[in-house]
């Protein structure tokens, strides 16, 4: 009996969001959104998601913030994280590297299919 | 008393005769005299009238020489006056570089007065500093008095002020040369370019904010025009698909040139890191002509890599840019090349000098008309047959290829002949890091 994987997308623009929850669920996995820092903090602590896929750029809390949170928390300091960021800056990456991320993905090189791709590979 | 007589008479015959003689000598010397009297009088008389007249002459040329004196006093006044006056920042400095006019705005700019610096030999007194490297850079002071030509400021010059802080300044060095043409001392204009500076940055800033904006709508364009061409979402007819590809074409277009301004601002910033390390450019240019063959096909242009210095230096320098900058080379050599076949030659060269290399990128393309030449470089302009060929471009892509190859220290160039071709050459440092601006 497979329960699907659940996903947490963290992603402030909608449109962006749109396309990523629904290509993601077709795939058949369990998505749920979150379009602020501290909704995603909210979710995360409520659902318990097996994957988070993060926005770096968002309101109220950025992913930085959001990362470093869930590292100082005891029960989230485990969960898995995919960086999606805007930019591809070497200081971004060096930063969420240090804070223990499983990926970093550039969206604007990002296909649809190969964010599928990705996220099969991390449950795999 | 016969003899004594006759002597008597004699004698008074030889004294009458003598007394004769001696009146008549008498009356020519007279004359004589009273002529030579005549004569040196009217010399006199004429040397007289001669030294008058010099005097006149005399004291209407020291008249003359008071009244130039007066206006040359008054002339230098006026240019004293204007100088001292003039809305910018102006100091004048001799030939041993001591400072011999300081104006007013140079005052209120530098927090030094006149008497301050007046007379100080100017390297004493101003500090003017690279704002990059803290270092000192009044070369174009000393430049300006060397070449005898109008020297600009760098654009990265500051002024440490009286009070110690920092003012940001732009302007000139002109050298004054004498009748001669012999180089006498120079005169320095400035101004305070904190304003400018400050809109510059502003300008850039927002092309960078703007941009950044824009790649998240993009993103979810191609996001969604990807999940429109996929079967699972349903199957399109061929109208459908056309419409679809020129969304995507378009999309894509607007990301080329998002990224590009992007690439600018962080260029004209001096935001982009250097990420210096040593570069296989052979892999380089072997990598971008992989990735651009199926384009330079459809343009149907041969591409030709060769010419490469044996052994092949290592070359110290950024690896990103270096291959951005040729990858625009090559595709302009690609898009607009003649119809027709098309032969890009890209080589790679040792300079003259041992310490560059350059790399050359020929083509047999259409080539860059006489009055766009010296504007190719200029950010967005496109030149007439370029726009003409129907190429799509931004006019960016030169000034990207100026903007990073002068970061890395070196300089670009090209040849071009009309319907003939055009020949595009970089020339980088092989080892020296780049040079400050």
């Amino acid at each position: 009996m497979n329960t699907k994987n659940k996903i947490l997308l963290a992603e402030d623009d909608r449109a962006i969001s749109r396309v990523y929850a629904g290509g993601l669920t077709h795939s058949g996995f369990e998505v749920t959104v979150a379009a602020n820092g501290a909704e995603v903090l909210e979710k995360i602590r409520a659902d318990r998601p097996d994957l988070v896929l993060l926005d770096l750029m968002m309101p109220i809390k950025n992913g930085f913030e959001v990362l470093e949170e869930m590292r100082k928390d005891n029960d989230l300091k485990d969960i898995p994280v995919i960086i999606l960021s805007n930019l591809g800056q070497e200081s971004d990456m060096e930063r969420s590297k240090a804070l223990g991320i499983t990926d970093y993905l550039v969206k604007s090189d990002l296909s649809m299919k190969e964010l599928i791709e990705r996220v099969r590979a991390h449950f795999n | 008393m016969n003899d004594i007589n006759q002597e008597l008479e004699r004698l008074r015959f030889d004294y009458e005769e003598k007394l004769t003689w001696h009146k008549a000598k008498s009356k020519i010397v007279e004359k004589l005299l009273e002529e030579k009297i005549r004569e040196n009088g009217l010399q006199i008389q004429t040397r007289v009238i001669y030294l008058e007249n010099m005097e006149k002459a005399v004291l209407n040329i020291l008249e003359d020489a008071r009244e130039l004196e007066k206006n040359l006093g008054k002339e230098r006044d006026r240019i004293r006056i204007i100088l001292y006056g003039i809305g910018d920042g102006v100091f004048v400095v001799d030939n041993n570089l001591k400072i011999t006019l300081w104006n007013k705005i140079a005052e209120e700019i530098s927090g030094f007065s006149a008497r301050d610096v007046l007379n100080k030999k100017y390297d004493e007194i101003l500090k003017f500093i690279d704002e990059k490297t803290s270092g000192i850079n009044d070369a174009f002071i000393k430049s300006a008095m060397a070449t005898g030509q109008i020297q600009q400021m760098s654009s990265h010059t500051l002024l440490i002020r009286k009070d110690g802080s920092r003012i940001a300044i732009a302007d000139s060095c002109a050298p004054l040369k004498n009748k001669n043409g012999d180089i006498i001392g120079c005169v320095v204009i400035f101004r305070d370019a904190t304003k400018e500076k400050e809109i510059d940055r502003m300008k850039t800033e927002f092309v960078s904010i703007a941009s950044h904006q824009l790649r998240t709508p993009l993103t979810a364009i191609k996001l969604s025009v990807e999940m429109l061409a996929d079967a699972d979402t349903g199957k399109l007819n061929a109208g459908q698909k056309n419409y679809l590809n020129n969304i995507q074409q378009s999309a894509q277009s607007m990301v080329s040139l998002v990224n590009d301004l992007l690439n600018i601002s962080r260029l004209e910033t001096g935001k982009i890191q250097l990420n210096l390390k040593p570069t296989d450019l052979k892999e380089i240019i072997n990598k971008i002509l992989k990735n651009i063959s199926i384009i330079g096909a459809a343009h149907n242009c041969k591409i030709n890599f060769n010419a490469i210095p044996d052994p092949m230096p290592e070359i110290i320098t950024d690896p990103d840019l270096i291959r951005q900058a040729i990858h625009n080379l090559i595709n302009n050599a690609i898009q607009y090349s003649s119809p027709g076949g098309n032969l890009i030659d890209v080589a790679i060269n040792r300079a003259e000098d041992n310490d560059h290399l350059i790399i050359s990128v020929k083509d047999t393309g259409i080539g860059i008309p006489e009055d766009a030449r010296k504007r190719i470089f200029e950010k967005f302009f496109r030149a007439e047959n370029a726009i003409k060929a129907k190429v799509n471009g931004t006019g960016l892509g030169l000034y990207i290829v100026k903007m990073i190859i002068e970061n890395l220290g070196g300089n670009v160039w090209f040849d071009s002949a009309i319907g003939a071709g055009t020949a595009f050459y970089i020339k980088i440092p092989i080892k020296s890091p780049p040079p400050h601006d």
